[in-house]
């Protein structure tokens, strides 16, 4: 696995505080990572470090192939980054914001007008671009804000707390643009500690707590050692699963709802594929066995102890 | 174009400001015209006062604003954020952010221009084009100030919007002024008294030019110096120290004739000696005085790391070195003899007194590098404190009070003898007058230690 996000020994220290210790990690391309932890785990710092807009004590980190302590401005190109309050030139038209942003991020001049178009499309804000910044509703501003920083269609894309203050409709089309992001390509990190606003879009976990990575987990499967959630479907109900599933000595948390059974099961596809083999030649007839995409919260909730949860 | 420099100019210009500045100018100036019985000498004072308003007076204002307001509009990180250049943010910045100040003030120079022509007095004659280019120089040092030091408190993260803004225009009208050699209207340059720097004798108006746009390069060069620290670039001290040592030379050349007189290496160490002091304690204060950052400092130093060491290296600590190291020459080989002699001709002037009745000032130089090591660790101290707040405020009253006040004050009742606790005192013994400050900085000295130590015990984060 080549990571687009290679972070290695990060230290930051606030005086008296080490807000980032030792923190590594490594995320690949196409993904969506939820950076969650209470109120003052680093994340902020984290993401400002990445971005390169602050520099670290010790420790590496590389975007893209690039390492952005030794070329700041280099990785800018191929990165964007949303702090949680961020400002726009309220006397400019949304066109004239992207086509600055388009300029300022290395973009040929040919190409700033198309690529300000594009941006404007992708975020739906095409019909505003003659508008005047400070006219927009909040929701437009965080869709502006977020097209400024695709406007060169970055690699990585860095957003901290991007829904704080919208409204529902705006959060729920914030997720989906997320994800057309993710599937055009992007690799997005996503700092809350709102876990309900991270759950729809991303695939992967980072938790930091005290300024320590304290979990990494994939949130489509099950992590290495870990417990992950299944689900089961039967063709009609059937007697012999529950017994066969207790029998399991790596079933755990078994629920069964009619014709479905979720449980969670340690071990890996080969595992999972033994365990499916042992139902059928049992006689059960199953019509689907998956895997159960694990919330966030239950993830969450599950990946560190119960008091680093309180804010 | 330059992006920044464009999106200024989206920000600057629009069809109605286009049309107010020359339709205000114009009516302004055809009015005193007309009521001046035609005298274009009086439309060119007006229009020249009118450019110094403009281009020194708001035009300061604007580029101690430029950055601020990016802080205020929370758009600074973005822009950090670009792919954008240290030099191209720089120019674009303050020439795009100041470029309405130009357009007016552009006009009220050209007005100015053609109403001295039409006076009698055309560009092309050398005094008149001398004081054309002087005008602009002194518009442009000015913002190039203002903008240079509002980089500097932002630096500092104690960019506040009117304070700030404030603060930095404070600082480009007092260059300009500087700059200006007195008296910058047009019926006076060629009055303006010769200038004798080293051996040439130069015309005032000319020598004035000359040291502005030197000026000028100095504070674009330290501005994109800052810029570059904003956009996370490193830079080595080199600058810095280029620029002690070019103020060194320049006021020697000025310093010249005294120099002459007093013969010796004394009278060519006093200028830059003075120089490194002062430019101590600017660095000093215009810096962050970050614990943390010292304590790394301190850590690339203990582990021969000479190359962080040098990009982490406090930017007075140069200059203090320069100072130390002049203030010694001049105590081990420093020769006094014409330069008492001038002193006790000062002695009759009551502030210069002491100066007249036998100081030693070999040793005395020695003692000001003390005093200005412990100035400096007391500096440091109040910067370390957990809680910072006005930390520099504080401790520039601090400073202020152990210079002026306490001495005067002891003095006046008879406790000559106590001034030197507190600040250099030429007529005490050079043992006291060094030894003082020394105990006083090593005792300093234990203190910053403690706090750097302190520094680098975490607390856990805290949610």
């Amino acid at each position: 696995m080549v990571a687009m996000i290679d972070i290695g020994g990060l230290v930051f220290d606030y005086p008296g505080l080490r807000a980032l210790d030792h923190v590594s990690f490594a995320l690949e391309a196409e993904t969506i990572t939820a950076l969650v932890g209470p109120n003052g785990a680093g994340k902020t710092t984290l993401l400002r470090c990445i971005a390169g807009l602050d520099a670290p004590f010790a420790g590496t980190v590389n975007v893209a192939g690039v390492d952005v302590l030794r070329e700041p401005r280099a990785s800018h190109r191929m990165m964007g980054f949303l702090p949680d309050s961020y400002g726009l030139y309220d006397e400019l038209s949304v066109r004239q914001c992207l086509l600055h942003c388009a300029a300022t991020l290395g973009l040929a001049r040919a190409e700033q007008a198309a690529a300000a178009e594009s941006a404007a499309g992708r975020l739906a804000i095409a019909d505003r671009m003659d508008q005047k910044t400070g006219t927009l509703s909040r929701g437009l501003r965080q869709r502006l804000a977020i097209a400024e920083t695709i406007v060169h269609r970055p690699r990585v894309l860095l957003l901290d707390e991007p829904a704080s203050g919208l409204d529902p409709e705006a959060r729920v089309g914030l997720a989906e643009t997320l994800r057309r992001l993710r599937e055009e390509g992007m690799t997005v990190i996503v700092s809350s500690h709102i876990l309900s606003e991270l759950e729809d879009y991303s695939t992967h976990m980072l938790v930091l707590r005290d300024g320590r990575l304290v979990d990494q987990r994939d949130l489509a499967g099950p992590v290495a050692g870990s417990a992950g959630a299944l689900r089961l479907r039967l063709v009609r109900p059937d007697e012999r699963l529950e017994p066969l599933l207790k029998a399991e000595p790596d079933v755990s948390a078994l629920i069964l709802d009619g014709l479905n059974a979720h449980f969670r099961f340690r071990g890996d596809e080969t595992a999972r594929a033994a365990l499916l083999r042992r139902i059928l030649d049992a006689g059960v007839a199953v019509a689907e066995f998956a895997a159960e995409r694990e919330g966030l919260q239950a993830a969450y909730m599950s990946g560190i102890p119960p008091k680093a949860v309180a804010n | 174009m330059n992006p920044e420099l464009r999106r200024n100019l989206w920000l600057q210009f629009s069809p109605g400001r286009l049309l107010l500045a020359p339709v205000c100018l114009g009516l302004v100036l055809v009015s005193v015209w007309i009521v001046a019985f035609h005298v274009y000498n009086v439309v060119a004072l007006l229009s020249e006062g009118t450019y110094y308003l403009l281009a020194v007076l708001w035009g300061t204002r604007r580029a101690g604003d430029l950055m601020a307001e990016e802080v205020a509009q929370r758009t600074w990180d973005a822009q950090r954020m670009s792919a954008l250049g240290a030099w191209q943010m720089t120019w674009g910045k303050l020439l795009g952010g100041t470029s309405y100040v130009w357009y007016a003030g552009g006009l009220a120079l050209g007005a100015h221009v053609a109403a001295r022509s039409l006076a009698g007095f055309p560009l092309w004659q050398g005094s008149e084009a001398v004081h054309f280019a002087h005008m602009l120089g002194i518009g442009l040092l000015g913002q190039a100030v203002a903008f240079q030091t509002s980089l500097v408190l932002l630096r500092k993260q104690t960019l506040r919007r009117r304070l700030g803004a404030t603060a930095s225009q404070v600082a480009g009208l007092l260059a300009a002024w500087a700059l200006s050699g007195g008296f910058p209207f047009s019926i006076a340059p060629s009055q303006m008294a010769p200038v004798q720097w080293f051996d040439w004798t130069v015309q005032g108006d000319r020598f004035w030019l000359a040291s502005t746009y030197l000026f000028l390069a100095w504070s674009v060069f330290g501005a994109y110096r800052l810029m570059r620290l904003e956009l996370q670039f490193r830079n080595l001290p080199l600058g810095w120290i280029g620029f002690a040592l070019y103020l060194m030379v320049y006021a020697d050349g000025l310093l010249y004739p005294a120099i002459l007189y007093s013969e010796g290496l004394a009278a060519w160490l006093i200028g830059p000696f003075a120089i490194a002091i002062a430019l101590t304690y600017v660095a000093l204060f215009a810096e962050p005085k970050d614990v943390l950052r010292y304590r790394w400092f301190a850590q690339a130093l203990a582990g021969s790391d000479l190359g962080q060491a040098l990009l982490l290296l406090p930017q007075w600590l140069p200059c203090f070195l320069l100072a130390a190291l002049t203030g010694l020459t001049l105590c081990l080989f420093g020769d006094f003899a014409r330069l008492s002699a001038l002193l006790a001709l000062l002695s009759r002037v009551p502030m210069f007194a002491s100066f007249g009745q036998g100081a030693n000032l070999g040793e005395f130089s020695l003692a000001l590098v003390f005093y200005l090591l412990r100035d400096v660790l007391l500096v440091l101290l109040i910067n370390f404190r957990s809680r910072r707040g006005r930390a520099d405020m504080g401790a520039f009253l601090c400073l202020m009070l152990l210079h002026l006040p306490l001495p005067v004050i002891l003095r006046f009742f008879g406790l000559s003898d106590v001034i030197p606790v507190f600040a250099p005192y030429p007529l005490s013994s050079g043992l006291v007058n060094i030894a003082l400050p020394l105990v006083e900085a090593f005792g300093l000295w234990w203190l910053v230690r403690g706090r750097l130590q302190a520094a680098g015990r975490f607390a856990a984060a805290t949610a």
